[in-house]
Formats: structure tokens, C-alpha cells, sequence
């Protein structure tokens, strides 16, 4: 019975092991397309990242046109925001894009009225003199990031 | 005449008769000999799922064990389990992110806002 029990708890930690392994993963992994297999619309909205497409990993590509897809349900400006930024967003480093998803949701858990004054706020940052907003940056307790 | 000899001439005898079987009756032959080795076998069978059935407490040695197929069939369960709620944790994640990037992008804030740290400090600090 010990042994039996004993050889079924190493069969049962063998599976997890193998579950849980990157083969697994890579094995459920989400479809690449290269640039020449993306649909013409995808082509259209992410243009900008024509260039870098092909060196995208898989879940990054699967991301994107994710965002293509949800291109069509957006307001024109919004659509034109997406298309100016996505090529400077595909350059940011992976800790710089998760700082930005971060300081994105904690944006989104303001109050409504003060949520809709930040776009205006960061008119009133850029306003302030150059050695303000490095003391402020300092004082903000992180090493600075710098531009995108 | 002693057994050696006797033996000898009871084989020679046996082994002219095969050599004149027709083939059908060689075949007949093969036939009953299989059939009487599948009747061997198959209680064997039976005996080692009823020993399956009655419960780990009367068995012995792990092969015996595993020749049950409800643990091989409980083990792709749980492979197959652990596999669908990482696939689709993995999805949740991936759907977050699209989520998050498709509202950065089109947001009115530029990206530096976000990256902003002097920003962020001076946005708190200016919140009511």
C-alpha cells in the first residue's frame, strides 16, 4: 500500500512538473502571424509597427492585434491617439510599459471629476519650470525614468 | 528396450505424423491451442480487477497498482485540469493587458505622463 501510494504521489508531482513547465506553455501558446500573414485591416491599424513587427514575441503580437480589433469600436480621436503612440509604447522597456499600466490604474480609481482634470493637470505640469519638476521627480522617492 | 529408446521411437513416430497433417487440420490445431491459451488468460484478467476493485488496501506492489486505468485516467485529469486553469489564467492576464494598452494608447494623456514620476507626485499632492 506504501508503495503503491508512494509511486502514485511521484507519478502526481511528475504531472504538475510537467503542467507547469514553459513546454506546456509553449505548447498552449497563443498563434504569431509574421507582418505578411496579418489581415490588410490589421496591416491598416498597426502600421506604425510595421518595422518592429516580426521581432515581436508571440503574446505581444496576439496583443496587438487584440487592439486591432477593438480599433473599429473607437472614437476617431481615440483612433488617432492609438496610431500616434503605439510605436513610441512598442520601444518602452518592459518595466517602463508595467510603471505605466500601474500609474494607468491607479489613475482610474480617482473620483470621476478629478479623473477628467489630469489631462488638463499635465498641461499645468509642463508648465512648471524645469528645476520644480526635477525636485518634484526626485522627491518622488524612484530613480528617474526619463523619456519614452 | 529402455525409456531412452522408447522415447526416441515414440518422437520419431510423432514427427513422421506431423510431417503427413494436412494443412487444415494444422490450422484447426493452431486454432483449439489459441483458444485454450486465450481461457487461460482471461480469469487472470478478471481476478486482477476484482483485486483493483476491492480497494489499495489489498494490494501489494505499485505495478499492479498502475495496471488500473482510473489512476492513469485520474492523472490525465489532472494534468488536463492543471493545463485548462493555467491557459486560462494566462488568457484572463493577456485580455488585462490588451485592456489596459488599448485605453493608455487612446487616452488623452500622453504616454510620459504615465511614466512620469514627478507627475504622479505632484498630481497626489495636489488632490484635495
Amino acid at each position: 500500500m506504501a508503495q503503491a501510494l508512494r509511486a502514485l504521489t511521484a507519478a502526481a508531482l511528475l504531472a504538475i512538473a510537467f503542467a507547469s513547465s514553459p513546454v506546456a506553455a509553449v505548447a498552449v501558446g497563443p498563434r504569431a502571424p509574421s507582418w505578411a500573414e496579418l489581415s490588410p485591416s490589421d496591416k491598416e491599424v498597426l502600421a506604425p509597427l510595421a518595422a518592429e513587427w516580426d521581432s515581436l514575441d508571440p503574446a505581444r503580437k496576439q496583443k496587438w492585434m487584440g487592439i486591432a480589433k477593438r480599433y473599429p469600436t473607437m472614437a476617431p480621436p481615440e483612433r488617432e491617439r492609438v496610431q500616434q503612440q503605439m510605436g513610441a509604447w512598442v520601444r518602452l522597456t518592459p518595466d517602463q510599459r508595467r510603471q505605466a499600466r500601474e500609474q494607468y490604474k491607479s489613475l482610474k480609481q480617482l473620483p470621476p471629476e478629478t479623473r477628467q482634470q489630469v489631462p488638463q493637470k499635465w498641461q499645468e505640469y509642463q508648465q512648471l519650470p524645469p528645476e520644480k519638476r526635477r525636485e518634484l521627480d526626485s522627491r518622488s522617492g524612484a530613480p528617474p525614468t526619463g523619456k519614452p | 528396450m529402455n525409456d531412452q529408446e522408447i522415447a526416441k521411437k515414440i518422437t520419431s513416430y510423432l514427427d513422421r505424423g506431423t510431417a503427413g497433417l494436412k494443412a487444415g487440420t494444422a490450422f484447426k490445431l493452431q486454432r483449439a491451442r489459441q483458444r485454450a491459451l486465450d481461457r487461460l488468460s482471461a480469469p487472470q484478467h478478471a481476478a486482477e480487477f476484482a483485486l483493483a476493485g476491492a480497494g489499495g488496501a489489498t494490494l501489494g506492489g505499485g505495478r499492479r497498482f498502475f495496471a488500473d486505468a482510473r489512476i492513469w485516467i485520474g492523472l490525465l485529469l489532472l494534468v488536463g485540469g492543471i493545463l485548462t486553469y493555467q491557459y486560462w489564467q494566462a488568457a484572463q492576464q493577456a485580455r488585462d493587458i490588451e485592456e489596459t494598452d488599448a485605453a493608455i494608447l487612446s487616452s488623452e494623456l500622453p504616454i510620459e505622463a504615465y511614466l512620469d514620476r514627478g507627475f504622479q507626485a505632484w498630481l497626489k499632492r495636489s488632490e484635495p
